[in-house]
């Protein structure tokens, strides 16, 4: 009942229209009156304390790394370096947008940012060498989805704040899960193009190589200091989000020359907005959050899912089932607001790897923001490249096929995250 | 509804098999049976509704009926609860448990009265003792240089680096990052702490140098206890008591086992000899002279009638 | 009246920025300070951390102006303005109720904890639980605006949804206007192949 009340209430309050994070306090109000603790001090106490964290600084500072990636010309660059290494190929540059999508996720924490430039850079070209344009959109949209799964990630970062898990050991245990999504996306584009008639580009000489390399190694470094930085130690991921942010801006500004002192105000207030909206967002979340603690509403769910309990890969994906279902209708971040509290019981009761969870859980909520009606990086390569909605809603198909593939691997076979994670992340 | 208005929530930052959790169990088991179970009492571990200072707050606002916690967090209420983070203010358990369940622990606890808090009793969290990954401690020499974390907290950071260390302040739950990673070398923790924390999996070293002692108060929400009969607050008193002997006796149980399974895991330990601690007291006095000033000077008198009273003791048997 | 609120809303946006710039310096101080000088930055944590607190909120109050928080339209944009409409009060009723609620509660936590000090800068906790009164008072101002509009009838049709369905919408309009400004040739010249890097 206490599980009925707060999903009700909140789908509610969001069906006619309510922002979610207000949804969410509707909600957690709800429940404070159906468990009988009713008191206007839990709403401000849990609101307030939900934004005081040092772990969830990585979020503004993940965001504005992004910003000033896009504004100050890195994301170009490291575009350019794959054109040249790849983009003369058959369907090249679908290999090109996947390879550059890997490379920007390592540099970004998010999908929305990644697919922004690349359907910008990339759309144009792929058009021109002969593609069909809602199949180029659904494949970048495809691939931006790997910005949350290599880290940085702000996906990884709120669920290992809610979920009490290591953030570095999830962000070192997403590199290889990330890389796998984009192996799939690759294979999905090779059986897609095979029948198009192209027109390839020429092969880049080795010089043409070599000057997109001389220019894109500023941009090219980042990942490596932030994986080795993280790895080794000398910083945590709080920290690694403002080195990111810092070492970019030192790019843009000094080397690149691209941002100019008087574009960083409005390159800071966008971090800031939707830093805020985000974070505004998980405060929220947290009220009902707590009301569902004290009502120990997830023992209730334990029990439900006790069936399951003796077979860990079906528990898995009767979870993520849940999770893929969730996650068409909502965005990433307020999908595992409300679904961590309420699945980590279960995995720790059923003895699952939280860490292993958690990436199966991020890769899972990262295919939401392309599945329609609410796939936000669909609705951004929609308005960034100008393709029409249901176009694009069916040229993702196939790629979107080929990441559940991946997935449904990942929970047959965990060793595919489970091993590369003790061999990266020790 | 389902949590009536009988239930204490009590919140409580470790794990629920830790000392903590133990001794919230047997202060739920006393007053269930004495209340013949009118009053239900809860507890929520691992901070799942509040850390430490919220949750503070949250029983002066009437929110939460009991928090447990370090009298660290206290201060940020009370200034004068800052003398108990003073380093090497008690040298042993017998000193501790003396000054804390006598005339000045029940003046302190009286002291947050006015703060909408009801002080119940003393537990403890016990002796705090330094890890390290880089080298053995054995003398004050050992530290120099050493990046060791402490709380957010002035007299933690100047003792430590009082010591020749450098103090890092670091939230909590970047602690087990940091040292796995070697952004910090080392921090101070009691040997049941760096046991469940798992915090010996990312060192190597552990000194037993009892450089702070830090009590854990149990503090109910005053606007609670103003609303039982007065038959009630006594089995509150009495039960917080009672639990008090069983939360000290696991947490001094278990120190040695600890210190035993993680020595089977690798953890190198040595133990600071008299003249060593000497040594540290003495460059510490000027940290601990400082940061009295800042304290209530009645209480500072209190403590160390009380201390001269106790007379000196043997040495710290707070392992 | 009109200059005073746009003032203030300007204000929030210069108030944010600052407050990320500040928060990017101490946290990227302490990492300097850490390896280069073996020290830190004592009230580099607490700070950086209230100053994050006040930037959420403050932010939270000019997305809420700006109609930037997140929602689901799939069902209120395909009713009649009659059905939006309703929605619309319903929901900012119901907004009102819950900013009410996040006052008292907000006031109650700031006296509590007026008198209580922070643990690495000593500053009163009434500090973190103040940005509570200025978000809720900022906020619950918004939403009765927003319903008196309502109730006057005077709101477009497109005011009636007063949510997004994407988290970075914001970026993506800033995007496209940026590519417009360019007048495409910027991209032409990236989007040129042969060209390889163009600077
Ligand atoms: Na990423
Ligand atoms: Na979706």
């Amino acid at each position: 009942m206490t599980i009925a009340i707060f999903v009700g209430s909140l789908l509610g309050a969001m069906t006619i229209g309510m922002p979610i994070a207000y949804a969410l306090l509707i909600s957690g109000i709800a429940l404070m009156l159906y468990v009988d603790v009713f008191d206007a001090q839990i709403v401000a106490q849990n609101v307030i304390n939900g934004a005081d964290s040092f772990p969830l600084m990585a979020v503004p500072f993940f965001m504005l790394a992004g910003e000033i990636m896009n504004t100050g010309g890195l994301s170009k660059r490291i575009v350019n370096v794959a054109l040249a290494a790849v983009g003369h190929v058959k369907g090249g540059l679908g290999y090109v947008a996947i390879l550059a999508a890997c490379v920007l996720s390592a540099l970004s924490g998010s999908a929305i940012a990644d697919a922004a430039a690349l359907a910008a850079l990339l759309v144009p070209m792929m058009t021109q060498a002969g593609h069909d344009k809602a199949r180029a959109g659904g494949l970048i949209a495809a691939s931006g989805i790997i910005g949350p799964i290599i880290p940085p990630s702000i996906g990884f970062v709120i669920f290992g704040v809610i979920a009490n898990v290591s953030i570095t050991k999830l962000f070192l245990a997403g590199l290889v899960p990330g890389l796998l999504i984009g192996v799939g996306l690759a294979v999905a584009w090779w059986w897609e193009v095979r029948k198009e008639t192209l027109v390839t580009p020429p092969r880049k000489s080795a010089a043409d190589l070599l000057g997109a390399l001389r220019e894109g190694v500023w941009a090219l470094v980042l990942p490596l200091i932030i994986i080795f930085g993280l790895k080794f130690g000398v910083f945590t991921p709080t920290e690694s989000a403002v080195v990111a942010a810092v070492y970019s801006l030192f790019v843009a500004v000094f080397v690149y020359r691209e941002l100019k002192i008087t574009e960083l105000y409005a390159v800071f207030v966008t971090a800031a907005k939707t830093t805020a909206v985000v974070m505004f967002l998980v405060a929220a979340a947290i009220v009902s959050a707590y009301v569902l603690t004290i009502s120990e509403v997830a023992l209730t769910l334990v029990d439900l899912l006790q069936p399951f309990m003796g077979n860990q890969t079906l528990l898995l994906l009767a979870m993520m089932i849940l999770v893929v279902i969730v996650g068409t209708a909502m965005d990433m971040t307020p999908t595992i607001l409300i679904l961590t509290p309420i699945l980590m019981p279960v995995v720790k009761e059923a003895g699952i790897d939280p860490v292993y969870f958690g990436v199966l859980f991020i890769v899972n909520n990262a295919i939401g923001l392309i599945t329609p009606p609410v796939g936000t990086v669909l609705n951004v390569v929609a308005g960034v490249a100008r393709i029409d909605m249901e176009d694009l809603m069916k040229a993702v198909w196939p790629f979107m096929i080929a990441q559940l593939v991946v997935l449904g691997l990942m929970i047959v076979f965990p060793q595919l995250v489970t091993w590369p994670a003790r061999l990266i992340g020790g | 509804g389902i949590a009536s208005a009988e239930t204490i929530r009590v919140s409580y930052v470790t794990a629920a098999d830790h000392p903590y959790g133990l001794g919230v169990k047997k202060f739920g088991e006393i007053v269930e049976a004495k209340t013949g179970g009118r009053i239900r009492v809860r507890g929520f571990p691992s901070g799942q509704i509040g850390a430490e200072v919220p949750s503070i707050s949250a029983a002066q606002g009437g929110i939460l009926e009991v928090v447990v916690t370090s009298t660290a967090a206290v201060s940020g209420v009370d200034k004068a609860f800052g003398v108990f983070d003073l380093p090497y203010i008690f040298e042993s358990d017998r000193q501790a448990d003396a000054i804390l369940d006598g005339p000045l622990g029940t003046a302190m606890l009286h002291r947050l009265d006015g703060k909408g808090l009801t002080g119940l009793c003393f537990w403890e969290a016990g002796f705090h003792q330094v890890t390290n990954s880089r080298r053995p401690i054995k003398s004050l020499d050992d530290l120099r240089g050493l990046k060791i974390r402490t709380i957010q907290n002035p007299v933690m950071i100047d003792a430590v680096n009082a010591l020749g260390a450098n103090a890092v302040p670091l939230p909590y739950t970047e602690v087990y990052t940091g040292l796995e990673t070697k952004a910090i070398d080392g921090q101070t923790g009691t040997y049941p702490l760096v046991y469940a924390n798992k915090i010996f999996e990312v060192q190597k070293y552990i000194a037993e140098a009892n450089l702070f002692y830090a009590p854990v108060a149990v503090l109910m929400s005053k606007k609670f206890y103003d609303s039982l009969s007065p038959a009630d607050q006594a089995i509150m008193r009495d039960a917080c008591t009672e639990a008090r002997t069983t939360e000290r006796e696991a947490n001094r149980a278990l120190s040695p086992e600890a210190l035993k399974q993680m020595k089977a895991a690798g953890l190198e330990s040595t133990v600071l000899d008299a003249a060593t601690i000497a040594a540290f007291k003495e460059k510490l006095r000027p940290v601990v002279d400082k940061h009295m000033k800042g304290i209530d000077p009645e209480v500072v008198a209190t403590l160390q009638a009380e201390l001269a009273k106790l007379g000196p003791s043997g040495s710290a048997s707070g392992k | 009246m009109t200059r005073l609120i746009e003032g203030y809303f300007s204000l929030l946006k210069i108030l944010i920025a600052i407050f990320l710039a500040v928060m990017v310096v101490l946290v990227f101080g302490n990492v300097v300070l850490r390896y280069a000088f073996d020290s830190g930055i004592t009230v580099s944590e607490e700070l950086s951390r209230w100053l994050f607190v006040w930037l959420t909120f403050l932010g939270a109050i000019v997305a809420l102006r700006e109609h930037g928080h997140l929602g689901v339209d799939t069902v209120v944009k395909r009713l009649p303005r009659k059905g939006k409409l309703a929605c619309l009060i319903v929901s900012q009723v119901l907004m009102l109720y819950a900013t009410v609620l996040f006052f008292q509660g907000s006031w109650v936590q700031t006296l509590i904890n007026w008198q209580v000090t922070a643990p690495a800068s000593g500053a009163s906790v009434a500090w973190l639980y103040g940005v509570g009164l200025v978000f809720s008072i900022s906020t619950g101002l918004i939403i009765l605006d927003g319903l008196r509009r309502a109730v006057m009838g005077d709101l477009s049709d497109d005011q009636l949804v007063i949510v997004k369905e994407s988290e970075e919408q914001e970026q993506l309009e800033q995007l496209q206007h940026e590519l417009a400004a360019r007048d495409g040739r910027d991209v032409l010249v990236r989007a040129e192949p042969s060209r390889g890097t163009d600077r």
